[in-house]
């Protein structure tokens, strides 16, 4: 078993790598998103940077400036994501073939043995096409969906690639509401 | 701190350091020059970014040291999650409020700096956590392994 668990987070490392290779090959590297990378990144700065001026001394006038310029960011940003689909696209097909391929060579067995049960809407994905009422017993799906999640992110950080913080918030992250931006 | 002087001192960076305010700017690779300053106490933060990013990858490992030992130990359950949560979130509290002793307000909030990449965090320590615990209660298998 430990041997499978292991081979999983090397899978996840390899196909991690692979895939921040080649977005970087098809886009991070390319004119275009590095234009527009810069573009985004100035002006949700500035942005950010204005907010905190214009918040203590409410003017309409200046109000009506932010929201002209929250809209251009957010075309910026648009256009960036439109840039990014494209390789996007090209490897989450790549992936889903490969998920697909491991995912038959692991049905059914027991890569790893859970330290927890698992709550009832993860059980589906962490006792995925094994048999036994065993809860602890964790599928390949569950091991790969977590080491992907970590490594990920990780590969992402140490080679710079990950979008800046205040980029991704003016873009409206996964956690934010939408129209935080104009509520402050 | 004279190597993160050093390592900050050129023009630009000298007259955003006389202003108030952090800059934010974009997350740059790791090098060493960001590790030993991350590792100073006090160290001068150019950027909003940088600190942000130190209290990233002091959590990563943070994560992996606790999933290592939970799962040497063995320890089970909600238990582990909650010993995680609670000492990293207070090691992060420490090394902001008193190693790095930075102001919590330019960063929206201590809530803010502790919130800092739980999620990818919590990821890590339940692989590492996961792994080892597999390591030593794996029942002997009859099936062979690829």
């Amino acid at each position: 078993m430990i041997s499978d668990t292991i081979l999983i987070v090397c899978i996840s490392i390899a196909t991690a790598l692979l895939g921040e290779g080649l977005t970087w090959l098809l886009v991070y590297r390319t004119e275009k998103y590095q234009r527009l990378k810069g573009e985004v990144e100035k002006a949700s700065k500035r942005l950010e940077r204005q907010k905190e001026t214009v918040s203590e001394a409410a003017d309409k006038v200046q109000k009506r400036k932010l929201e002209r310029q929250e809209e251009k960011l957010k075309v910026n940003n648009r256009d960036l994501s439109m840039v990014k689909m494209k390789s996007m696209f090209a490897s989450s097909f790549t992936f889903m073939a490969l998920l697909g391929m491991f995912n038959s060579i692991f049905e059914g067995r027991v890569v790893a043995k859970l330290p927890f049960e698992p709550i009832l809407w993860i059980r589906g994905l962490s006792h995925r096409n094994l048999s036994g009422d065993d809860f602890t017993d964790c599928s390949f799906i569950f091991l790969y969906v977590l080491c992907t999640m970590s490594i990920r992110q990780n590969v992402q950080k140490i080679f710079g690639l990950a979008p800046s913080r205040a980029a991704s918030k003016a873009s409206g992250g996964f956690f934010s509401p939408p129209g935080q931006l104009s509520q402050r | 701190m004279s190597a993160s002087s050093s390592t900050t001192g050129n023009n630009s960076s000298a007259s955003s350091r006389n202003t108030s305010r952090l800059s934010a700017t974009s997350s740059e690779r790791v090098s060493m020059a960001f590790i030993k300053r991350a590792l100073t106490p006090t160290a001068s933060w150019t950027h909003k970014e940088e600190f942000l990013d130190a209290v990233y990858w002091l959590r990563q490992v943070l994560s992996i040291i606790i999933g290592v030992i939970l799962g040497t130990l063995s320890v089970k359950g909600l238990l582990g999650m909650i010993i995680f949560a609670a000492i990293s979130s207070l090691i992060v509290f420490i090394y902001a409020s008193n190693v790095q002793k930075v102001d919590p307000e330019e960063y929206g909030g201590m809530i803010e700096i502790i919130k800092e990449g739980f999620m990818t965090a919590l990821a890590t320590f339940l692989v590492s956590w996961i792994v080892l615990y597999s390591a030593f209660n794996a029942p002997k298998s009859t099936i062979p392994t690829i």
